[in-house]
């Protein structure tokens, strides 16, 4: 064989090989690349999935008609939202389904929004927050129009039979109402409303209705209730070491052997990457906090995009479980926006044990503070329990709770001096209407558990009736109508 | 409707103004709802009494019925203008007569009576003494009445969809 040749040959060999190491490595690149959008858009389907199941009315107001009331606890997560299919009806699903119709917006007077609210028969969603239109749209899927720009927040959505075409949303913090309006009826959120009204819930009455005073605060006739007290741990404690190191571990990742641990003289345990540039501190009270030095980076979030980067920092960084495993749901309780003037939100979560309120004497269940696309604070003060061990007592008969309207007259003194203390009121030289006066300015009241001081009540979660005036939340036992304690934001 | 509603309010303060002439109200026992001659428009009504004493009440419900054609059947409120004397009425009780006991300075009795057609009611509430005999008394009239006639819109009725977004495409083209 010529030289020539042989070469020429070698070039074939060269070119082939050349070519399918161009296919091999196109396929690794794309392969990747293709799969890496499916991950990135599965993660973000389980971000927005983790923060609809957090996103959650405070409350659902369902008026019956002729001055009949129910209120459902965000507990009821069925009449909100639900597994989605056709054939169920709820909020979620119906706003979507009224999403899709071409829709006009116009701006209503606070006046009408509470005539149509009150007209026949309605549902109401209201938030404790307010929600940018768009985030609401997004997380809720329903589909945005340009119609809707004059919206800014959502505080509350709702729907009157009064406009069977229409849902209204109330923005609480510009004070505005608005009713939407499309070219069809959605009656099947008249069948949401007959569908509760079947379930029995508890009938609801303004207080002005018992104690004839101005206050428009709605309140059950009674309750019946299977809450009952239990044991509970914190969610760890010092000693702890091999848990506590691998929830450290979480935080600080491969730096890990790098990290100081100090350890107080009260037995707070501090562990510190550098010069304080993260830090987390196990607190004898069983809480974390974590803290990390803001780099800013000039990424400007939306309240949306900041809550995504919240809540998959809480899934990666502990979860919503105590560290001993006791499950917990939880729900957004709060958002601040810009709480420290250093630009931001603050998110509050609570958690729900079985569909009830978990309410702390102190602090929160976890406080997340998100900044320019990072993490720079970071508490959470979970508790441990026996999961099995509620289950069973839950499981028991339902007794009565205490009436809540003769627990405001029988603790208004008590009420009174938290709220002098306070300095929500003045002292009253008007004894005979201090009643009164304290009645008039109830916000809310409702069932759930308390995690009050423990030294006071035996490490025990208690059930309890809530009184919220202003910011601050009033505990009292829930059969007995002892207090118990309060909290003050 | 207005017309309706003083009328029956005239005719319901006439029937307790013959009542406070034969009961005396204990002072410390006070009906907050239904207030005084309320006309409601439900099927159910609540009952709530501010009790500042301690002290035991009984609270009774009657229907008040009528003679009319032979039987005695539910009051027709449009005849209670006509000058009708609550003394021809029959009171029947709604539900048993419930008792309620006080114990501090303040407390509430509440009830929601429930399946009421339309009518006249009267609520009852009765202080006793340690025997458990009415010492006061005191009597308030309630006129249930159907919803019947259309309530008047509260909004505007919106234009239709396509009027109305012309109306905004050239708003927002040519400003207001």
């Amino acid at each position: 064989m010529s030289k020539p040749i042989v070469i020429e040959k070698i070039k074939n060999l060269a070119i082939v090989v050349l070519f399918i190491s161009t296919v091999l490595l196109l396929y690794f690149f794309w392969g990747n690349s293709i799969n890496g959008n499916i991950n990135n858009q599965n993660d973000q389907n389980d971000a927005n999935d983790r923060i609809v199941e957090v996103i959650k009315p405070e409350r659902l107001v369902v008026y019956f008609g002729s001055d009949n009331y129910t209120v459902i606890p965000d507990g009821d997560t069925n009449i909100w939202k639900n597994s989605g299919s056709e054939k169920d009806i709820n909020m979620v699903g119906e706003l979507k389904r009224f999403g899709q119709s071409d829709i006009l917006v116009k701006e209503i007077t606070d006046k009408e929004y509470q005539e149509v609210m009150k007209y026949d028969k309605s549902i109401c969603a209201e938030f404790a927050y307010d929600i940018p239109l768009t985030d609401f749209c997004s997380h809720f899927g329903i589909k945005k129009q340009q119609s809707y720009d004059a919206i800014e927040d959502v505080t509350e959505v709702g729907y009157s039979t009064a406009y069977a075409e229409s849902i209204f949303i109330r923005d609480k913090k510009n004070h505005k109402y608005y009713q939407l309006y499309s070219d069809k009826d959605h009656t099947r959120f008249k069948k949401l409303i007959s569908t509760i009204k079947t379930k029995g819930y508890s009938p609801y009455y303004p207080l002005s209705t018992y104690l004839g005073v101005e206050n428009d605060t709605l309140v059950p006739l009674s309750v019946e209730s299977n809450m009952r007290s239990f044991s509970y741990q914190q969610d760890a404690y010092v000693h702890q070491t091999e848990e506590i190191n691998k929830f450290a571990k979480s935080f600080f990742g491969k730096n890990f052997d790098f990290i100081r641990k100090i350890t107080e003289n009260d037995g707070t345990v501090i562990y510190m990457y550098g010069y304080g540039q993260r830090v987390l501190i196990v607190n004898t009270d069983g809480s974390f906090e974590y803290k990390q030095e803001q780099i800013s980076n000039g990424t400007e979030q939306s309240m949306s995009e900041a809550l995504i980067t919240a809540v998959n920092f809480i899934q990666g960084h502990g979860s919503w479980e105590s560290l001993s495993r006791a499950s917990m749901t939880p729900y957004l309780k709060n958002v601040i926006a810009d709480p420290d003037k250093k630009g931001g939100y603050r998110f509050v979560f609570g958690t729900e044990i079985n569909g009830s309120r978990l309410f702390y004497e102190q602090g929160n269940a976890v406080v997340i503070d998100v900044s320019d696309g990072q993490v720079s604070y970071y508490k959470r003060n979970l508790i441990s329990f026996d999961q099995d061990e509620v289950n069973s007592l839950e499981a028991a008969s339902y007794d009565s709770a205490f009436s809540p309207v003769n627990l405001i007259a029988q603790n208004y003194g008590y009420i009174y001096d938290i709220l002098l203390k306070e300095g929500i009121v003045k002292e009253s030289a008007d004894q005979p209407y201090i009643f009164e006066d304290i009645a008039k300015l109830i916000t809310n009241m409702q069932t759930g558990y308390i995690k009050a001081e423990s030294k006071k009540n035996d490490d025990r979660i208690k059930p309890v009736w809530v009184v919220s005036i202003s910011n601050i939340d009033i505990f009292f036992d829930l059969y007995k109508a002892e207090p118990i304690g309060y909290s003050a934001e | 409707m207005r017309k309706l509603i003083i009328v029956l309010t005239v005719a319901l303060s006439l029937l307790c103004s013959t009542v406070f002439a034969f009961a005396s109200a204990d002072p410390a026992v006070v009906l907050v709802n239904p207030v005084s001659n309320a006309v409601v428009y439900s099927n159910n009504l609540l009952i709530s009494v501010k009790v500042t004493q301690p002290k035991t009440i009984r609270v009774h419900v009657y229907t008040e019925k009528q003679w009319v054609n032979g039987k005695w059947s539910a009051v027709n409120l449009d005849n209670l203008s006509r000058g009708v004397s609550s003394e021809s009425f029959k009171s029947d009780p709604v539900i048993p007569a419930v008792k309620f006991t006080c114990k501090n300075n303040l407390s509430f009795f509440t009830k929601q009576v429930n399946g009421l057609s339309p009518g006249l009611y009267k609520i009852k509430i009765e202080t006793l003494n340690s025997s458990g005999n009415p010492i006061h008394a005191m009597e308030r009239f309630v006129a249930i009445k159907e919803k019947t006639e259309d309530q008047a819109k509260i909004l505007n009725t919106p234009q239709s969809g396509t009027m109305q977004f012309l109306q905004n495409l050239l708003k927002s083209i040519f400003g207001n």
